[in-house]
């Protein structure tokens, strides 16, 4: 498409180019930045919402802790009975750590996850071991962490972590899920029962035993089970609240809607900006040229050969605005991605090839319908008018 | 041949611009004359040239060429018109400037539908012809005046048109480097029995051609 003859010709005027180019590539480059980040938030949704089917989540409120003491096994047994329930497993989610380094992070909070045998099973389908070993039941030192918490915490296979005041060896790391995982490390059940023991106030310390403690159930649906049925009722016990699911994938459906709004918006800007910058400077060329535009037509094109150059050239515009751009908007990506990751924060963006060659053919076509009104200016220009021009 | 009844052309009718660029023109052009149209500034030789070229037409009259009506058909038809049967050289040479000198030659061959291998194979020829193999990637700008005209005239020529129709063509040119463009319009009529039309002011040249069209005031006084 870019002959050397429409570059030369794109030339004449290198920084009038250059220019309607940059006002393109700045549209391009936000569209791209801002659906990259949409996309990422698709990825998170479609991902989180993969890794909670079939499960709901019933937590255990912290004022409640001291009255469930040692009644775990007949919890789960109570939360059970639940119609459409096939089983209740008790886990212990705490903090990484307290204090404002936990509070300045963007994305999810860095956890400790205490996973019974049965729940680690249920997360197969949702993070796989990417470096390393996975649980070793007996091993009681050994935790595995997540690919964001690996990243930000820097460390790696065989280094050792410290969590709530004992060190763990790191045996494995899981492969990137794009859910709240990514953050996590993983430590055994019993261990981190002992972490939340530490962590509750010294005065409830002494009536609480830390193999009694659970911070939530994880409550396995049989099939075709309404989840928010189930959480309904989860929110009738005493001491335990349950998210609806559906409530909770409906919010995070608003959010990804409200992403994709700001990329219509985003797209709106660019074709407004961009078009006119592209009408006007294709405007200007055509005036310049009607002379030459005269000779041509003397030389035998036809209107539609005449329409057919100007908006190659406008066409020509767009996509190179739209290759700017888009290069402008992936190294603005992946400079805020390392700029998170340094921060210990998760992978903000995520650039997919669909949305590269979209910002693409949207610059060029964008670049070509602006050059419409110039191009049919020009090629219904009478060639004896245009020649006596100069 | 080209044949011209009573034809009358008006630039700008009924306004306060208005000018009888052509009034009750009738002439008769040879097929292969190597023809010359003489007349001040004013007369309406311009005009002339376009309303032949097919570039313009005539308010009144019939424009007749090798028998045929001339303006007839639509702007597409005009335009394969000028591509296929006539060839232009204008005084300023006017290159496309974005364009090299071989590519300002296929240029006029792409817009008759000549395939692009063949365009670019035939302008170099062209050019060989004008004596410019050395400057066949150049572009206008790195040309000296003559040089640029001997590009038009390989331009002109490209489609093998049957009339050649020239303004001025040694308008911008030194004596030396016109008397080699007349010769290579005066070999062109002769190799391949173009038609050539010359506007000039340039009695040598007007002297070598036959026939001489006067106009004054847009009529034919001789």
């Amino acid at each position: 498409m870019l002959s050397s003859a429409t570059v030369r010709s794109l030339l004449r005027r290198p920084s009038r180019t250059l220019l309607t180019i940059l006002g393109i590539a700045i549209g391009v480059m936000a569209l791209v930045t801002v659906g990259a980040l949409a996309a990422q938030l698709r990825r998170v949704v479609s991902r989180s919402e993969a890794a909670s089917q079939g499960v709901v989540l019933a937590f255990v409120a912290p004022e409640a802790f001291p009255r469930i003491e040692a009644q775990l096994p007949r919890l789960s047994k109570q939360l059970s009975r639940i119609p459409g329930v096939e089983g209740a497993v008790p886990e212990v989610v705490l903090p990484f750590h307290f204090g404002p380094a936990q509070r300045e992070r963007f994305g999810p909070p860095q956890l400790i996850i205490g996973l019974p045998d049965r729940r680690a099973g249920l997360l197969n389908s949702t993070l796989s071991i990417s470096t390393g070993s996975g649980p070793a039941s007996g091993d009681e030192r050994l935790v595995q962490v997540g690919s964001d918490f690996a990243r930000s915490e820097d460390v790696g296979v065989g280094d050792v972590v410290s969590l709530y005041g004992s060190s763990y060896r790191v045996s494995g790391i899981y492969g990137q899920s794009f859910t709240v995982f990514d953050s996590a490390v993983f430590a055994p059940f019993e261990e981190a029962q002992r972490m939340v023991g530490q962590a509750v106030p010294a005065a409830a310390r002494r009536r609480i035993r830390a193999r009694d403690i659970a911070t939530d159930f994880v409550l396995i649906l049989k099939p075709g089970t309404d989840p928010s049925l189930v959480a309904d009722r989860i929110n009738l016990i005493d001491g335990f609240h349950a998210t609806d699911p559906h409530r909770l994938n409906a919010g995070l459906e608003t959010t990804a809607r409200l992403f994709d709004s700001i990329i219509f918006g985003a797209a709106l800007v660019a074709l407004i900006i961009g078009a006119l910058s592209v009408v006007n400077t294709m405007a200007t060329a055509v005036r310049e040229r009607t002379r030459e535009i005269g000779i041509r037509k003397a030389l035998g094109a036809s209107d539609a050969a005449v329409l057919a150059e100007v908006m190659l050239e406008s066409a020509a515009i767009g996509l190179l605005g739209g290759m700017v751009g888009l290069l402008g908007g992936a190294v603005l990506c992946a400079y805020l991605d390392a700029r998170a990751a340094a921060a210990g924060s998760l992978q903000l963006f995520d650039l997919t090839p669909s949305l590269s060659l979209g910002a693409l053919a949207f610059s060029t076509l964008l670049g070509a319908a602006s050059g419409i009104a110039p191009a049919w200016g020009a090629a219904r220009l009478n060639p004896t008018e245009a020649l006596r021009r100069l | 041949m080209i044949e011209f009844r009573d034809v009358v052309k008006v630039h700008a009718p009924k306004s306060p611009r208005e000018v009888r660029a052509l009034d009750g023109v009738s002439l008769t052009i040879p097929r292969a004359a190597f023809a010359a149209v003489v007349g001040e500034c004013g007369a309406g030789t311009p005009t002339l040239l376009t309303i032949i070229g097919a570039l313009d037409t005539a308010t009144s009259g019939t424009v007749l060429v090798d028998g045929a009506l001339l303006h007839t058909g639509s702007r597409r038809r005009m335009a394969q018109l000028r591509a296929r049967r006539f060839g232009f050289i204008f005084q300023g040479f006017d290159l496309i400037s974005s364009l090299t000198a071989w590519e300002n030659v296929a240029l006029a061959m792409r817009y008759a539908g000549t395939p692009a291998h063949e365009a670019r194979r035939r302008a170099k020829e062209l050019l060989a012809d004008v004596g410019l193999d050395g400057r066949m990637d150049h572009l206008p700008g790195q040309l000296s005046g003559g040089q640029q005209q001997r590009v038009a005239i390989a331009r002109a020529l490209a489609n093998r048109p049957t009339i050649v129709l020239a303004d001025e063509p040694t308008g911008e040119l030194d004596s030396t480097t016109a008397e080699r463009i007349i010769s290579l319009l005066q070999a062109a009529n002769e190799r391949y029995g173009v038609t050539m039309i010359v506007v000039t002011h340039n009695h040598e040249l007007a002297q070598r051609c036959d026939p001489v069209i006067r106009l004054r005031d847009g009529r034919v006084v001789g």
